[in-house]
């Protein structure tokens, strides 16, 4: 008999845990959240949303980012006559890649937009990027599969050759874009408001729907009529402001080259070009001494079989990246080459 | 400045002016009971005094430099500030009055010539001392001058060759004397007042009653009417807005007027039982319409109605008993006459206006009208400082704030006036938070916080001071809600179609930031290029005019819907996708993915919104990050 009260005590207490912690795992599900899914990699956003009739739910849908692949991007430019430049790459998806790849594209300097190519089953565009915003000569360059179907693109362990666009500008390193490809989000209604707690989240979320890779980009603005001081100047603010933030280059190395080009620069003012390229090429002489194997040929395609953009594995002993080197190689050559030319400045 | 005539001091009028100014006295005692409701402004009060050896004086005008002019014993008088009161003499005869003075010191008034003339106008100043300004009569005429303008022009009246009826004239310094003549049947007329446009006020006398008149130069004389009920009407004083005064009598008592081109002539105040005796004489107007009268000094104003200067304590504590105001200048200070310590002495009573100034805590504003400019949502640290007569900071007075909301403004009807629910924002002193807050500005100025609604507009504050002080707001008082630099989209476009609704909202819907703006457009002429058999784009709704929270009340019936509420900052635009409820004029589901992609390639995302439902479903573009 004295059990029983025990037992009921022990039952009610069990009833009101059980009571509890279903309590609890009801009020957990209805907060408001975003989480990353680890197994998949996939967002679960939970929002306070709408129903049909504009009355208050909670709702639940799953973000797929476009970020499930691991791409690289070989990136070549040469110079199609002594003023325009041709950049090409050859995009690769690697065989890890959970998604097909479906999307490419930079943010560029001066381009032609009419000089675009695009691979075969691929389509692509060159916009302005914020012309009424006093940006002007940026553009948006960029290239997609072109395909209705959400899921369709470049599979896993495939590569796409043919992505060119041409440019007077001469390069620097940047970040390409690139998307894995999958459905876009859909919401059962607005989506969360700009009030609700995920929000912030969600929109970070969003703005990094992309994997960037360093490629070779024409950054680096090329005066016409030219301009040798302006464009050396534009090379140092490269390596100043762009390489060295993106960890490509040794501070001290960017500090040894940023003198010898700052040289250059002053002997052309000085009307001196062979000073200016006696200092070119000790800076070019830097640069070798990191990356022997550079392709020392100015001419042709700049084939360096072995750029991987950001992805390379600088050795231990090498002050600058592989393709940082290479753009500077390229844009120090093709100054001292302006500078023989005798209608240049 | 407008001088102090009162016509019934005329020769041949005075009986009549007793019948009323007895009624007048009578109520004196009601006066006292009802004059309150003036704002207390902090006044001082200075004894004109009189000439040497004399004992009494009256002040009749006031210029806006300060300069008094009036009569003390038997001589004109100017008094300034700094020079004290100073004798203008006469033309010869044994005494003299001013009435009036303009701003660059000129006086006029009336003096006797030497026997056996009489009255003659006069025009004094300081360099040519005081010129007989003569008379339509000759020599042997009389005239009197009432007021000057600021070109120098005079009016006053003078009798005709014949010496028996009375002309308004108009004096300059190049024409000279010039008749006005009269209104249709009248049999005299005199001139009391002139402004800086050369407008002329005055009263015509016919066989039983008067009536006023305004002379302009282009068109004449014109008579002014009367009042509803009135028999008679007078007017006396004109300001440079062209606003005049005077009083009617209705029954036997005066109703005092206001007339202006516009609203005609209106009764001052709301004549109760006939108590509106206060300014039942008004004697001058300034600038402002504040005018002053009254056997019983009186100030009436429309926004404080009317104050009973004897109430004033810098007044009643010195001493004062003030029986008339006759003038006011546009600084509001009166000048009149009054009794103190047994004598009539002149006097000269002024506001210590203090003004309550609101800024940004290191005293900035926008600009002349926008104390600051603040993304909706957001909060703004303001000041309120009051400030005395010498721009110095008064402390530790007690201040009221309110902040309202213009109700256009933003992009919005403010307030719904359905639901008045629209959020408005709040003001915060750290210590209580509304629509209204107090606190005292210590010795510094009062901080106070004003946190932004969520929709965009203008938030006008008003600021008080209480504790019975009062104060007046000046500079900068609206605060900017919004978000800066949205562009309209153009509705004219070979690649786009703007849809998408405004009746909830004043302003059109399509504003966007100038880069969204170039990527919406860019996204459509990719669009077009891509399928150029397609519909183009129709473009929902984007941001309103200023951006901030974007509802839809009046739209969906219901009160304060927000469906947009993420099209605030000029970043996002809602784009038709509905092949069930627009097959036709809409992104069809073959396309909809590409157009997602070029979305993808400009930077933004454009996600499924209400995915399934045949009303909503439409694809929400997020133009930039």
């Amino acid at each position: 008999m004295k059990i029983i009260p025990i037992r009921a005590a022990v039952r009610s207490r069990i009833l009101a845990g059980l009571l509890l912690t279903v309590t609890s795992i009801a009020v957990y599900a209805q907060q408001e959240s975003i989480v990353l899914d680890p197994s998949t990699g996939n967002f679960i956003i939970t929002y306070q949303g709408l129903d049909a009739d504009d009355n208050p739910k909670w709702q639940q849908v799953t973000y797929v980012p476009p970020t499930k692949v691991n791409p690289d991007v070989r990136s070549w430019f040469r110079p199609s006559d002594n003023s325009i430049i041709t950049y090409s790459y050859r995009v690769h998806n690697r065989r890890d890649s959970k998604q097909n790849l479906e999307g490419f594209g930079i943010r560029a300097n001066d381009v032609d937009p009419s000089s675009q190519t695009t691979p075969n089953g691929w389509s692509g565009f060159v916009t302005p990027d914020g012309a009424s915003v006093g940006t002007a000569n940026r553009f948006i360059v960029a290239w997609s599969f072109d395909s209705d179907d959400p899921y369709a693109g470049l599979l896993p362990g495939r590569s796409v050759d043919g992505f060119t666009v041409k440019s007077s500008d001469i390069p620097g390193v940047g970040n390409a874009r690139l998307r894995g490809a999958t459905d876009s989000i859909g919401f059962p209604d607005e989506g969360p408001g700009d009030n609700n707690p995920v929000y912030p989240e969600f929109k970070k979320v969003l703005a990094n729907d992309h994997v960037p890779r360093k490629v070779a980009i024409p950054l680096i603005y090329v005066p016409s009529p030219f301009d040798a001081t302006l464009v050396l100047s534009g090379i140092q603010k490269h390596i100043d402001n762009s390489l060295v933030s993106m960890a490509l280059i040794d501070p001290a190395f960017a500090a040894q080259l940023d003198r010898l080009i700052q040289a250059a620069a002053n002997s052309v003012r000085l009307n001196n070009p062979k000073g200016a390229s006696e200092q070119i090429k000790d800076a070019l002489k830097l640069l070798r001494k990191e990356h022997e194997d550079m392709d020392k040929d100015n001419g042709d395609r700049d084939n360096d079989k072995d750029d991987k953009g950001s992805d390379d594995k600088k050795s231990k002993s090498a002050l600058i990246d592989r393709l940082a080197a290479r753009v500077l190689d390229f844009d120090l050559r093709y100054v001292e080459r302006r500078l023989k030319t005798k209608d240049d400045k | 400045m407008t001088p102090t005539p009162f016509v019934a001091r005329i020769a041949g009028e005075s009986e009549r002016m007793k019948t009323y100014r007895n009624s007048i006295l009578s109520t004196v005692l009601w006066i006292f009971l009802t004059a309150t409701c003036h704002a207390q402004t902090t006044w001082t009060i200075i004894n004109l005094g009189v000439l040497p050896g004399g004992r009494a004086s009256s002040a009749n005008s006031i210029n806006n430099s300060g300069q008094v002019v009036g009569r003390a014993d038997s001589d004109a008088f100017l008094w300034s500030s700094g020079s004290g009161m100073q004798d203008l003499g006469t033309l010869g005869g044994t005494q003299s009055t001013a009435r009036g003075i303009n701003g660059s010191g000129q006086v006029v008034g009336n003096s006797l010539v030497p026997f056996p003339g009489g009255n003659h106008a006069f025009l004094w100043s300081s360099g040519l001392g005081m010129q007989d300004l003569g008379t339509l009569a000759g020599d042997m005429g009389v005239s009197d001058a009432y007021g000057i303008n600021n070109s120098g022009q005079v009016v006053g009246w003078s009798s005709t060759v014949g010496g028996s009826v009375q002309r308004p004239f108009l004096w300059s310094s190049g024409s000279g004397m010039q008749n006005l003549g009269t209104l249709p049947g009248a049999s005299d007329c005199v001139a009391s007042g002139i402004n800086d446009s050369s407008q002329v006020v005055g009263t015509c006398f016919f066989s039983s009653f008067r009536h006023a008149f305004l002379w302009s130069p282009g068109s004449g004389m014109q008579d002014l009417g009367i009042l509803p009920g009135a028999s008679d009407c007078q007017a006396f004083g004109i300001s440079d807005n062209g606003q005049v005064v005077g009083f009617c009598l209705i029954s036997n008592f005066p109703r005092p007027f206001l007339w202006s081109s516009g609203s005609g002539m209106q009764n001052l105040g709301p004549l109760p039982s006939g108590n509106d005796v206060l300014v039942s004489e008004p004697a001058g107007i300034n600038n402002s319409g504040q005018v002053v009268g009254g056997v019983h000094a009186a100030l009436w104003s429309s926004g404080s109605g009317t104050l009973d200067l004897n109430t004033l304590p810098a007044v009643s504590s010195a001493g004062w008993s003030l029986g008339t105001a006759n003038a006011i200048n546009n600084a509001g200070q009166i000048v009149g006459s009054g009794t103190i310590n047994g004598q009539l002495h002149a006097y000269l009573l002024t506001p210590v206006n203090h003004v309550i100034k609101l800024s940004r805590p290191d005293g900035s504003s926008i600009n002349d009208t926008i104390l600051d400019e603040i993304e909706p949502g957001k909060t703004t640290t303001l000041i309120a400082r009051v400030y005395d007569q010498n721009n110095q900071v008064v402390p530790n007075v007690d201040v009221q704030l309110e902040v309202k909301v213009k109700e256009h403004s933003g992009g919005h009807l403010h307030p719904n006036i359905d639901t008045r629910n629209r959020p408005e924002g709040y003001l915060s002193n750290g210590v209580t938070a509304g629509a209204i807050v107090s606190g005292n500005t210590g010795s510094a100025g009062l901080l106070f916080a004003f946190v932004t609604p969520d929709p965009a507009g203008d938030h006008p504050i008003t600021a008080k001071c209480t504790g019975g002080k009062t104060c007046t707001q000046q500079g900068p008082d609206t605060v900017w809600v919004g978000i800066k630099g949205l562009v309209t989209l153009s509705s004219v476009s070979a690649t786009y179609e703007l849809v998408g609704f405004t009746q909830s909202h004043p302003a059109d819907s399509h504003r966007l930031t100038p880069k969204s703006s170039d990527n919406i457009g860019a996204a459509a002429t990719i669009y077009r290029s891509r399928f150029p058999t397609a519909p183009i784009l129709r473009l929902n709704d984007a941001s309103l005019e200023r951006g901030g929270l974007f509802d839809s009340s009046a739209h969906t019936g219901k009160p304060w819907q927000i469906p947009h509420e993420t099209h605030r900052l000029g970043k996002e635009i809602d784009v038709r996708w509905n092949p069930i409820k627009w097959p036709d004029t809409g992104i069809s589901d073959n396309n909809v993915v590409k157009f997602q992609k070029i979305i993808l390639d400009l930077g933004g995302v454009a996600q499924r919104a209400y995915v399934g439902n045949p009303n909503n479903q439409h694809l929400h573009v997020i133009l930039e990050h």
